[in-house]
């Protein structure tokens, strides 16, 4: 399948001379939805805003749909690059109706057609009997369809949506979630989302890339980029884990846990970070470490055991559970592995 | 969380291959023809009479009405706004607005009712067969400060409401009792909003040219105008150059005055919610005598005055001078309306750029008096008519031209007041929705600033209505404006009365804009 966005080595940095986005690239298929993760202030909003125009990168290029729209000689504006953008506050047009809103971007389009279009739309968003309100007058959720529909009725090439869910009610999160996936499915559209909560990326993503200090750390599927995270930096932001950094052996490897059994191709004597899940360890009764605090799940038990300055949490189940100041072990049964540089 | 990004941002290169920053230079160019007329006459001849002006009676009397309308106006707004925020006087809502009202009284038309009542024949000598000569400079401070404390008395009451309640327990715990104890804790916390509204006392009792001009007080501004002459500039540009470093020394104190921070709890209660303790029958006279001298008592003066001259309304002189007043005001108002959009949008839009801090010109106009953007305007031209001669002085187009350079900071801090708050994303939406940025000013962002644009046209019309020394240096015979014609017939034997017709045409103009401000405001809420 042809790719709709490619980014190039984007850089951008601002007027005060910090960096904040360095080479960074990425792409995203047809039809494919991607999301954009990482911690504060690593350019993920500057990254959407520039596909949309919004920002110019200093050097890199940016195509959609094959049509470069971005690089050292070109600039197409904002208008003209056909991209849906959801902002963050919604961005509806205070004085025009829930209806003039979404015809708003079908400006110069037949007026049968542009009707057609918001008639589309509208009921796809299941907003039709909202059309003459005004946009104080309906809910956060419902501005958020809204504000989707407006962007999708303009048939974009692709949609950028900036934190969809940062607005919306802890409550309702999930199903506004689950309903937008299936908007933007339904409409056969290519997305890119920034979202700051990992468990949002898991569940919407086809593709999710870690943006770190400016620049895409990993793309991946979420189970890739879950199981088999590129860096340790990337680690942390993909969900609870233990880095435990470690040394290669001809067995396996030597960490604070022990002596762990795992074939590999490294030299050893290698340095290693190594990636445990804490559902990916098991409980023992006896060993060197203590159990310093413990925090309820709902499925289980989050246990967080000390030895010397080293941590290590595990997920454990109610049956299971040790009490604070307990001596404890670990058994590893799965693990993964990044090569210190 | 990401932090949204102020504003869209080009790069500096390509902003230049657009039109804009062209546009926002050209504008803010024009409205530095003022003070590079004034300052290409800075001859040597010029700077020796400036130094004469300097130790001359003009420069006592200026700074002396400057300082004591200062002085008086500080003591009626502050204690009208102390009263109104900390008492709970009767009829509080209404009388917390109707003490804006002086503000529709132009300081010389406070001056020409004033000498009606007491001078001889005068009402008070109809009355009592008293009558007191007050043509002096300490009454004239006075009455100008009577029509001008709303300056400190509308931004001082907005700062109080805003102060926060738990201070004023906590100082009342710690034993502050009485009201002036108080006062002096609690004021030095709304400096910045205090002497901000003097600053607008000062500056406009110096460019007061009617009341000092009318009581005989030689000041800058009546000095200007007496001496204006096209063949002969020294005199007046002497005074003008001195005048312009007085605004200078005004404008110096006020930023140095100015807190540099400003540190208010957001949380917590104010002083507006809460429940007024201090019940005042004597907060509550002083009030109602403010409002009935600077306001009531004047007003029925010259209706009375004007009861007897009602004819005039349907002379037609009256109605040409009030058609050509209304023409003036208006067009002068839709350019400003039209130049402060595009300067504010150019900001909006730009507000990263080095480019956009040159917006501080255009508040400039304020602080400069009329007078001085009179003959700032008119000495270019007084050169061209040399050169070409074409005579050009006079004409309506450069009395709209220099009222657009001295009011626009009117026109545009309303403007871009109210663009500051719709938040970037609308033009930004508007924009990846596929208008352009012309296209997304008239669809998205004038319709949000409706009442904006109103109130701003609203205030420069009242503003041009009673403006007077600009518009005397321009004025032509048969041609003249409600505020000339006022002034005019105010020192014409026998039209004495009379005047009183145009003045109250004046005055209901502004009385009609502060309502209709307030209208706009409650509507805003």
């Amino acid at each position: 399948m042809s790719s709709t966005l490619e980014i190039q080595e984007v850089c951008k940095s601002f007027t005060k001379g910090t960096e904040v986005l360095s080479s960074a690239s990425l792409t995203l298929r047809e039809n494919e939805i991607g999301v954009l993760i990482g911690p504060s202030g690593s350019g993920k909003s500057t990254l959407l805003r520039s596909i949309a125009g919004l920002e110019i990168p200093d050097s890199g290029s940016i195509s959609i749909a094959g049509k470069c729209v971005n690089d050292a000689r070109t600039y197409l504006e904002p208008s003209d690059r056909q991209v849906g953008f959801l902002f963050q506050d919604f961005a509806l047009f205070p004085h025009l109706t829930v209806e003039q809103n979404i015809r708003f971007g079908l400006h110069g389009v037949d007026k049968r057609v542009a009707s057609d279009r918001v008639q589309k739309y509208m009921q796809l968003c299941s907003i039709s009997e909202l059309k003459s309100r005004y946009p104080h007058q309906i809910s956060g959720g419902q501005q958020q369809r809204v504000a989707l529909a407006r962007a999708l009725a303009t048939e974009p090439v692709m949609l950028l949506l900036d934190e969809p869910f940062s607005n919306v009610d802890e409550n309702l999160k999930a199903q506004i979630r689950t309903d937008m996936v299936e908007l933007i499915r339904a409409s056969k559209t290519t997305a890119l989302i920034v979202v700051h909560d990992i468990e949002d990326a898991y569940a919407i993503a086809d593709k999710i890339s870690v943006l770190i200090e400016g620049r895409v750390a990993q793309s991946a599927s979420p189970e890739e980029l879950y199981s088999s995270p590129a860096s340790s930096g990337v680690a942390s932001v993909t969900g609870e884990v233990n880095l435990l950094s470690a040394k290669a052996s001809s067995f396996g490897f030597t960490c604070a846990i022990g002596e762990l059994d795992q074939p590999h191709d490294l030299e050893a004597g290698q340095g290693a970070t190594l990636v445990i899940r804490p559902e990916d360890l098991n409980l023992e009764k006896e060993g060197d470490w203590t159990v310093e605090e413990m925090r309820y799940s709902g499925i289980g038990y989050l246990v967080k055991c000390i030895n010397n300055l080293e941590r290590v949490s595990v997920f454990v189940s109610a049956a299971e559970l040790p009490a604070v100041n307990d001596r404890v072990g670990f058994k590893v049964h799965r693990m993964h592995w990044i090569v210190n540089d | 969380m990401s932090s949204p990004l102020p504003t869209i941002n080009p790069s500096f290169k390509r902003l230049w291959s657009s039109l804009w920053p062209y546009s926002f230079i050209l504008l803010v160019g024009l409205l530095f023809i003022p003070v590079i007329g004034i300052l290409s006459q800075s001859s040597m001849a010029v700077l020796n009479a400036t130094l004469d002006v300097v130790m001359s009676e003009s420069t006592f009397n200026s700074v002396l009405v400057v300082f004591l309308s200062c002085l008086f106006a500080s003591i009626f707004g502050i204690s009208s706004a102390w009263i109104v925020t900390f008492s709970n006087i009767p009829f509080k809502k209404w009388i917390q607005w109707l003490l804006i009202m002086p503000l529709a009284i132009p300081p010389y038309v406070m001056a020409y009712v004033s000498k009606g009542f007491f001078d001889p024949f005068g009402t008070l000598d109809q009355w009592t067969g008293i009558h007191l000569d007050i043509s002096n400079i300490v009454v004239l401070s006075l009455l100008i400060s009577l029509v001008l404390y709303p300056y400190v008395y509308t931004p001082l009451r907005a700062s109080l409401a805003q102060q926060s309640a738990s201070l004023i327990e906590a100082a009342k715990i710690a034993g502050y009792r009485s009201q002036w104890k108080m006062m002096r804790l609690i004021l030095p916390m709304h400096r910045t909003a205090l002497v901000g509204g003097l600053l607008l006392v000062g500056l406009e009792s110096l460019n007061e040219y009617g009341a000092p001009a009318y009581f005989g007080v030689k000041t800058y501004t009546t000095e200007i105008i007496r001496y204006w002459d096209p063949m002969n500039l020294q005199y007046s540009v002497s005074h003008a150059l001195v005048a312009l470093i007085f605004v200078g020394l005004l404008l110096y104190l006020e930023s140095r005055t100015r807190l540099k921070s400003h540190t208010s709890d957001k949380l917590g209660r104010k002083v507006q919610d809460m429940e007024a303790s201090m019940k005042s029958s004597l907060g509550f006279a002083v009030c109602i005598t403010l409002l009935a001298i600077a306001f009531a008592a004047p007003v029925l003066q010259m209706l009375f005055w004007s009861g007897k001259n009602l004819g005039l309304f349907f002379e037609s002189s009256f109605l040409m001078t009030t058609g050509y007043t209304f023409m003036l005001a208006l067009s002068s108002g839709l350019i400003l309306l039209l130049t402060s959009v595009l300067l504010s949008y150019f900001i909006y839009m730009f507000k990263n750029y080095s480019l956009a801090k040159l917006s501080f010109i255009a508040n400039l106009g304020y602080a400069i008096p009329g007078a001085i953007i009179g003959i700032g305007v008119l000495i270019p031209i007084a050169w061209l008519n040399e050169s070409t001669d074409i005579l050009l002085t006079g004409t309506a187009g450069l009395l709209i031209g220099a009222y657009c350079m001295r009011y626009q900071s009117v026109a545009f801090n309303t403007v871009e007041g109210t663009l500051k708050k719709i938040p970037v994303s609308q033009l930004e939406a508007s924009l990846s929705l596929g208008r352009s940025r012309i296209g997304s000013l008239r669809s998205v962002i004038l319709p949000q600033m409706k009442p904006a644009l109103m109130g701003a046209l609203l205030l420069v019309f009242v503003d041009i209505t009673k403006e007077l020394p600009l518009t005397m240096l321009f004025q032509r015979f048969n041609q003249e404006t409600l505020a000339v014609k006022a002034f005019i017939m105010m020192d014409t034997d026998g039209a004495f009365y009379k005047a009183s017709v145009p003045s109250l045409a004046i005055v209901f103009l502004g009385v009609l804009s502060i309502i209709a401000l307030r209208y706009l405001d409650s509507k805003d809420e």
